[in-house]
């Protein structure tokens, strides 16, 4: 009986959840698209040839990382685009890293994004950003976001640690 | 030689967070094949040098 006395408001309700169900399918849909451009640029590589599948769906993933719209889906660790963005990262077969613009645009759309606990555990994308600290192939712009992503999401847990021997 | 431990000081860190930190960025042995890539590629510039 409560949505015969306040029919607009059940009706909000349902938009919004056919909307976020909307943006889902559009997250699910191109976290398919990025697996797929993930492995056509092995195997480009594997053959010799120009590994370009995930440079063309680029703008596509920074759209999506940089709506702050749609920022609790696309930081659901059950959605887990984060995962689909550490593939992104990853180095190819060969060693070689992903295109500059890849890991310029994508470390820029991290450094933005107010990551937790929950997403860095299901998507492991601090494996990767981690990995950048290491390597000593990206440029020193890069080195720089990834050293600061790994101190930023390692302060809380650090903290605790130190509030608990408080 | 490569430092394979965390850019951050985990000295005096209990258990839980320690396995947060292993869970979350990693033991060092996850891309050690892409880092094995890149120092054997450097040796091999070195030696046509």
């Amino acid at each position: 009986d409560n949505a015969l006395k306040n029919p607009t408001k059940r009706r909000r309700k349902k938009d919004d959840i056919d909307l976020e169900e909307e943006i889902d399918d559009q997250i699910a849909n191109l976290k398919v698209a990025m697996e797929k451009a993930c492995e056509a640029d092995n195997e480009a590589r594997d053959k010799g040839m120009a590994a370009t599948h995930k440079l063309k769906l680029l703008p596509q993933v920074t759209a999506m990382l940089n709506r702050t719209a749609i920022q609790d889906s696309v930081l659901d660790p059950e959605t887990n685009f984060l995962q689909s963005v550490k593939f992104f990262l990853e180095p190819l077969n060969d060693g070689s890293l992903p295109a500059y613009n890849i890991q310029r645009d994508i470390f820029n759309a991290l450094a933005k994004l107010p990551i937790n606990k929950e997403v860095l555990l299901s998507s492991g994308i601090g494996k990767v950003v981690y990995f950048y600290t290491r390597s000593k192939r990206p440029e020193p712009s890069i080195k720089r976001i990834a050293e600061r992503l790994v101190g930023e999401w390692s302060r809380p847990i650090l903290k605790r640690t130190d509030d608990y021997k408080k | 030689p490569r430092d394979k431990g965390l850019a951050v000081d985990t000295t005096g860190l209990d258990k839980d967070a320690l396995d947060d930190m292993e869970a979350i960025f990693g033991n060092g042995d996850d891309y050690a094949w892409a880092l094995e890539l890149e120092e054997e590629e450097e040796d091999r510039e070195r030696e046509e040098q």
